[in-house]
This record gives C-alpha cells, sequence and structure tokens, in this order.
C-alpha cells in the first residue's frame, strides 16, 4: 500500500475566509479543545487544579481568561478549555471537543451590526467588552460567541452546521454591507 | 417575551424551550394524585407555573407568567 500523507481538513474549507465590505470571515484554528464539567459541588477544586497545572482559573458567567491556552465559561457548569492539552484533572468529566466544533472569525469594524441580524443579544463593544462571551442563538444554532478584540468576534457552532453558520454570518454581512 | 436566565441575563424567547406544567410530584403508589399528575393540566387564565430550559446554557428555570399579559412576576434556577 503506497504511503499517505493526512491532512488536516477544517470544518469550513473551501468556503472562506470571505470579505463583504468592511467584514472578514475567515476560520480560526482554536488548536486542541476540551470541555471541562466539574462534578457536583466540584467547581472551585477544579478551578484550583487548573489554575496550579495551567496558570488559568475557572472564569465566571460569561467572561473567559487567556493566558498560555484560553479557557471560556461555556454553559452551566461547564467550561472550555482551548489551545492547550487538557491537564489531569480530578473532580471534573473531561471531553476532548476538538473535532466537533467549527469555529469562525469575524473582523471588522461592523461586528456589531452583522451581528445583531442573527443574534438575539447585544454585542456592541459597551455590551459586550473584550474577555466576554456568551452563548445564544444564531439561525437556529446554538453558538458561542466571545470578543476576542475591539474589533474581533469569535463564533463557534457544531461542527456539522459549519456551511449554515457561514451561509448565515456571509448573507449578514452581505446585508450590512450593502447599506 | 423575555425570560431572565439566572446565568445568562435577560434573552430573547427564541433562546428558551417550553417543559410544561411545574406540577407537585406526588409521592407514594399510583392513586388519583398520580393519575392527575400525569393527565390532567390547567389551562389558567392568569399565574401559570411552568418549567422553561434555557436551550444555550442548558438551565432548567421555573417560571410564574401571567398567560393573559405574558407578564413573567418570578424566574428560578428549578435546582436551586
Amino acid at each position: 500500500m503506497a504511503d499517505l500523507t493526512l491532512i488536516a481538513s477544517t470544518p469550513a474549507t473551501g468556503t472562506l475566509p470571505v470579505t463583504r465590505g468592511t467584514m472578514t470571515l475567515s476560520q480560526a484554528d482554536p488548536g486542541p479543545l476540551t470541555s471541562i464539567a466539574p462534578y457536583k459541588g466540584q467547581a472551585g477544586a477544579v478551578s484550583d487544579a487548573l489554575q496550579a497545572a495551567t496558570g488559568l482559573a475557572l472564569p465566571g458567567v460569561g467572561t473567559c481568561a487567556t493566558g498560555k491556552g484560553a479557557i471560556q465559561w461555556f454553559g452551566r457548569d461547564l467550561w472550555l478549555l482551548s489551545d492547550m492539552a487538557a491537564p489531569d484533572l480530578p473532580g471534573a468529566a473531561l471531553t476532548d471537543q476538538t473535532d466537533a466544533w467549527v469555529t469562525l472569525d469575524l473582523t471588522g469594524p461592523q461586528g456589531a451590526e452583522v451581528m445583531a441580524r442573527r443574534v438575539p443579544m447585544d454585542l456592541r463593544l459597551a455590551a459586550f467588552p473584550e474577555g466576554a462571551t456568551a452563548r445564544t442563538e444564531m439561525h437556529g444554532m446554538m453558538v458561542s460567541v466571545t470578543r476576542t478584540g475591539p474589533d474581533a468576534l469569535r463564533i463557534m457552532a457544531f461542527r456539522s452546521m459549519a456551511k449554515t453558520l457561514a451561509h448565515a454570518m456571509i448573507e449578514a454581512m452581505e446585508n450590512v454591507a450593502a447599506l | 417575551m423575555r425570560l431572565t436566565c439566572p446565568h445568562c441575563g435577560t434573552r430573547d424567547l427564541r433562546e428558551f424551550t417550553y417543559g410544561g406544567a411545574a406540577l407537585e410530584r406526588p409521592t407514594g403508589d399510583w392513586g388519583p394524585a398520580w393519575d392527575a399528575y400525569v393527565h390532567l393540566r390547567e389551562n389558567p387564565a392568569g399565574a401559570s407555573f411552568e418549567w422553561w430550559q434555557h436551550d444555550v446554557c442548558a438551565t432548567w428555570l421555573k417560571v410564574d407568567r401571567d398567560t393573559r399579559t405574558h407578564v413573567i412576576s418570578q424566574v428560578t434556577e428549578a435546582r436551586a
């Protein structure tokens, strides 16, 4: 059998990047993803253990923290560690999510206007500053939105929905660009 | 209609799923109380206690809603 070289293929390969008006939608590589779900009453101990191992503690609701890797609040009693391999954390259920999500970066000055057409929450910089993250609904998909910079938003959805997500985002970008 | 999730704050209805009437679960063996719990529902014009799930953060809520006005007088986390 011939030698095979495996090439990593990301969920929206072939679709992105796309620029419409002032906004660009591109695919991000968040590295290894691990969800951390502390067992009942263990959140404090897990946070301490994570901090000792990585320098990152479990952030509060609706916020994220970055250091060597990054960690974000991801739902009730759930956090998502990215860009680093997960340490051993007794007291929590760790699940490898690396291939389960599509991660898109929306960059440009009109991010809030674009997102306002898809998401039922205020994502303007004043209401959703750097370090803020939220789980919300977009076009029927349950997504995660994180502000990574004044002109940058990161959107995550299930990998199987990558094309729908990209389509919904590009359509919203076109609507804003046409104004 | 908007509901206030104790974690995420006030959010639009489209993020929530209705989970039925919030009833007191009977104890003991099968009897009329269990029959009512499983099958019988009020159709109130006024205060209604309901379960709702905030789909995006997976929190179950107990909501006190007025069915005539959609006024939400109380939202608490179900497990609290």
